[in-house]
């Protein structure tokens, strides 16, 4: 999101900030009188924050006075708050604003803090806008906002993703011309029958079964015309989805973490799977429909014109009409299906809800005011369903009359044309045949431009991805390298979000084969200083290193495949024990499957189960027990001999005798391998080597149990917390 | 309705019994703390205290916060919140230490009957500045694309627009006429009857209901 909206010089003259550099600029909206308001703004240099009311300044402060801004987030609103270095001040409320700022607003009232404390670094916001600032127009996951900018980018780029196909396109259309070009045919040969051989009874026998033979033969190439057509615009539509689907899922795959985590999975997963979609729908359905009954449409203006002009622009009169009343129905549909279906919605969850709480329902005797509630609510869908069935029984009719129309002044027009002698009869009948021809299209056109600006929406959000920039770490050059378990944390921040830092100053060094327990409050930045670890984020500043080379430089892949990870919630995917423990070294033998399944105490329980190793586990398979799971999950994570072990909360759902036989065997396994623990139960790090308390972004505390212990720090009190809740627990019980 | 009185003592006495078990076995002082302080705070939570002109004083602090005056003990920037927002915008608020932990301070039962009009005010403020819900009073203009409905409406905070995903829950039906709706932003609108529109603006809507 924006952070620096730019303001006229005027107006920064007129709030004496123009000759001060602008750091971060943005509007609020609510005033402390309960009013919208306009044109105001949170300006912050690099030495003042000044709040603007239009031309007005109502509030100015050093930074140098302020202790801490701070975006505190209210029911459906916001407010930036000054805090100042005098404790003797009160806090001041320098702004309110609606949700729409309150994004911005916390990356800038961290911003300013970071200035007030005399970091010069610029917080950046890397969150996309929910609709756009200049027309409000809604952007669904994407950036440019296509009210503003014109489709002619998103069309553009349409051109590019068609080129390929271009050959195929081709003979589609071929296609369709020759499809429109027989179905025009059609009423010249009856025009020609009608002419010749029936007007003055002067055909034979053999005329008739001319006729009749052509006319069979044009039917047939028609529908063989319209089979290829389908069939080629189908697999053109289908290609094209493909090849995106597949385009977009290697460039997730590619991206960062964070471009995948700022935006929720369903979406990716929509974009991936029904964006796709919509474009194919559009090509096999739409393009192939529509293209062929307006090349249909054209041909048959032509052939008009060349028998008659001024009938055909007579039979054009009500074009107008039909457009306007087809806007009308295609409105009128929507509403009413939207209507209908969200009744249907109701009453659906409605008795779901219902159902599900039956024992309830039943347990409060309450099954009468269920009834009568439900009743209410079928009767209310019943009522939209019936008023739908007689629009549509009694519209439908009419409008399928006023598609009609022009074909009555055609007919009227014509006949007179016919009794002048300006027209044969079989001229008007087949001049008529092309009126209907001429209108059909014209009810689709309607729906035509709708989905055309879905399938638009589709493209963009499909490009949205497509184009966004890799992982900046890409630049530089990642190489395969072997590590070996020594580890290095120089001066490590970072945060998920730039305004807002979980590790700082985080110095760090451990010697191949140790074990690090990691200890420290829920949210203190355990999990975050592991996922750095595995290089799944970069850090925002110092560094961090593997065996003195910089993890930014090695290939990811070479990294992950010498770490070992369980982490707190087991991931296990579709298939057998078998498939899931050797994930990560798809050769292993069976003899090194046993021997992981051993160290995770795993072996035994695998083989009291039916299918013993090849039992299926996953979404639909064997239940596992969490205990289970994670010994599963171990098992995996030490079979390829990793360098560096990370086990996150990996024994949580052991029993203390289980992850005591789990950790000796590990430990045994492991000798020369780095292994980086989290724990909640402290006994789980007993054997660590050293401990490292995480609190407050940085490291507290390091040392041996015993050391930490003598300290009487925050390790000691975390221990005798812990002591004492078993106690209480243990004997209260 | 009166305050409510401390609750007969049998979870107290349990505690306390395993307070003494455990300091006994691990023989460090200043454990004995740290339960005690938990022992209180259960304590704490379970009383309902009621906050009114007598005990308690509200003053306005000069950057725009109130600051309370109980029990002997000064709370600053203390925070107040409405238990039922949406039915009873002025009975049962619950004022809240300023902390991130905001453990609550007291309650108050009616604001109109239990403070003076001056008071009333300052913790009115309070509470209009928390809850920000524009009451729609007018739809200017209501368009629907591409899946959004466009709604530039009149409120009682002036005239705005916003958008919201059509088949996304949006509109929340509160009552039979009453309805919230949550924008794209996630600020929520409220029009507190349907009815009182005028039928086009009704028919406008209720392709959206």
């Amino acid at each position: 999101m924006k952070l620096l909206y730019s303001l006229p010089e005027e107006r920064r003259r007129q709030l004496r900030v123009d000759a001060e550099e602008f750091w971060y600029c943005v509007p609020y909206d609510l005033s402390e009188e309960q009013n919208f308001v306009s044109d105001s703004y949170v300006i912050v240099t690099k030495e003042r924050i000044v709040v603007s009311r239009q031309d007005e300044v109502v509030f100015e402060a050093n930074l140098r006075d302020c202790k801490q801004i701070v975006c505190e987030s209210l029911i459906n609103n916001g407010i930036l708050t000054v805090w100042w270095k005098d404790a003797e001040r009160t806090p001041v409320r320098i702004a309110r604003f609606s949700m729409r700022w309150l994004v911005p607003f916390s990356y800038i009232a961290r911003g300013a803090t970071m200035l007030s404390q005399g970091n010069l670094h610029k917080v950046v916001s890397r969150e996309l806008d929910n609709t756009c600032p200049k027309c409000g127009y809604a952007l669904p996951g994407i950036r440019v906002c296509p009210h503003c900018n014109g489709r002619q980018e998103t069309l553009r780029k349409m051109r590019e993703l068609c080129r390929p196909y271009i050959p195929r396109f081709l003979l589609v259309t071929a296609l369709m011309v020759l499809g429109s070009i027989v179905s025009i045919a059609v009423p010249k040969v009856q025009q020609q029958f009608i002419d010749s051989a029936l007007l003055d009874r002067q055909g034979g026998m053999s005329d008739v079964l001319v006729f009749v033979a052509v006319m069979l033969l044009l039917t047939v190439l028609s529908i063989v015309i319209t089979i290829a057509s389908n069939w080629y615009s189908t697999v053109l539509g289908a290609g094209m989805s493909y090849d995106l689907r597949a385009k977009m899922f290697q460039k997730i795959q590619r991206l960062s973490l964070s471009f995948v985590q700022e935006r929720k999975p369903g979406e990716l997963m929509n974009r991936i799977v029904s964006d796709t979609v919509q474009i194919r729908r559009f090509l096999e359905g739409i393009f192939s429909d529509i293209c062929a009954q307006l090349f249909k449409m054209v041909g048959a203006m032509i052939v008009m014109a060349l028998i008659d002009v001024k009938l055909l622009l007579w039979s054009l009169v009500f074009a107008p009409v039909v457009l306007l009343g087809s806007m009308l129905m295609d409105k009128q549909m929507r509403t009413r299906f939207r209507r209908e279906r969200n009744k249907s919605d109701v009453l659906n969850s409605q008795l779901q809800d219902v159902i599900s709480g039956m024992s309830v329902v039943k347990s409060f005797g309450k099954e009468q005011e269920e009834s009568v509630r439900f009743q209410h609510v079928a009767e209310d869908n019943t009522r939209v369903q019936i008023s739908n069935n007689v629009f549509f029984a009694c519209v439908m009719p009419c409008f399928v009359f006023v598609l009609g129309l022009g074909v009555y002044v055609a007919t009227y027009f014509g006949g007179l044309r016919v009794l002048d002698n300006g027209m044969t009869p079989g001229m008007l009948m087949q001049f008529v045949s092309y009126v209907s021809m001429m209108y059909a299209p014209l009810n689709g056109l309607v729906r035509f431009s709708r989905i055309f600006s879905q399938m638009l929406t589709s493209m963009e959000r499909i490009y949205d991805i497509l184009d966004e920039p890799e992982d900046s770490g890409e630049t530089r050059e990642r190489k395969a390298y072997a590590i070996d378990g020594d580890i290095e944390f120089r001066n490590v921040t970072f945060g998920y979000k730039t305004y807002e830092p979980v590790l700082t100053h985080i110095d760090l060094t451990v010697k191949k084969g140790e074990m690090i327990g990691l200890v420290g409050a829920s949210g203190s930045g355990k999990t975050t200083l592991i996922n750095l670890l595995m290089g799944l984020y970069e850090v925002d500043d110092g560094e961090l290193y593997l065996n003195g080379k910089n993890i930014a430089e090695i290939d990811r892949n070479s990294l992950h495949s010498q770490i070992g990870v369980v982490l707190q919630e087991t991931f296990l995917f579709n298939g057998t024990i078998l498939d899931n423990i050797r994930y990560a070294k798809p050769d292993a033998t069976y003899d090194e499957i046993i021997r992981a399944a051993k160290a995770a105490n795993a072996h035994d329980f695998i083989c009291r189960t039916p299918d013993g190793y090849e039992t299926y586990v996953g979404e639909r398979g064997y239940t596992l027990s969490g205990g289970e799971r994670q010994r599963i999950a171990i098992a995996r994570a030490v079979l390829n001999q990793p360098k560096l072990l990370i086990l996150d909360e990996a024994t949580s759902s052991l029993d203390t005798e289980s992850e005591y036989l789990v950790q000796k065997a590990l430990d045994r396994l492991m000798e020369n391998c780095t292994t980086f623990a989290i724990a909640h139960r402290l006994s789980t790090l007993r054997s660590a080597d050293r401990l490292v308390v995480i609190d407050g972004h940085r490291i507290a505390e390091i040392g041996t149990h015993e050391e930490l212990l003598q300290k009487k720090g925050i390790y000691y009190g975390l221990v005798m917390a812990q002591l004492q809740m078993s106690k209480v627990t243990g004997e209260a019980s | 309705m009166g305050p409510m009185g401390r609750p007969p003592g049998g979870g107290r006495a349990r505690f306390d019994r395993a307070a003494q078990n455990s300091s006994m076995g691990l023989q460090a002082p200043h454990q004995e703390i740290d339960l005690e302080k938990m022992d209180e705070e259960s304590e704490q939570m379970l009383i309902l205290r009621y906050l009114n002109q007598d005990n308690a004083a509200f003053t306005r602090t000069e950057g725009g916060f109130l600051d309370l005056k109980t029990d002997g003990k000064l709370y600053q920037k203390v925070q107040v919140i409405r238990m039922f927002p949406n039915t009873d915008k002025n009975r049962y608020l619950s004022v809240r230490e300023g902390t991130e932990r905001a453990r609550e301070i007291g309650v108050i039962n009616d604001l109109k009957k239990d403070f003076d009009r001056a008071t009333g005010r300052a913790i009115e403020e309070q509470l209009n500045v928390r809850y920000f819900t524009p009451v729609i009073t007018k739809l200017l203009s209501v368009k629907e694309e591409s899946g959004y409905a466009y709604f530039v409406v009149m409120t009682d905070y002036g005239e705005c627009r916003f958008a919201f995903r059509t088949n996304n829950n949006a509109v929340v039906k509160l009552s039979e006429n009453r309805i919230f709706i949550q924008d794209l932003e996630n600020n929520r609108f409220e029009i507190p009857d349907i009815r009182k529109l005028s039928v086009k603006e009704q028919r406008k809507l209720d392709m959206f209901l």
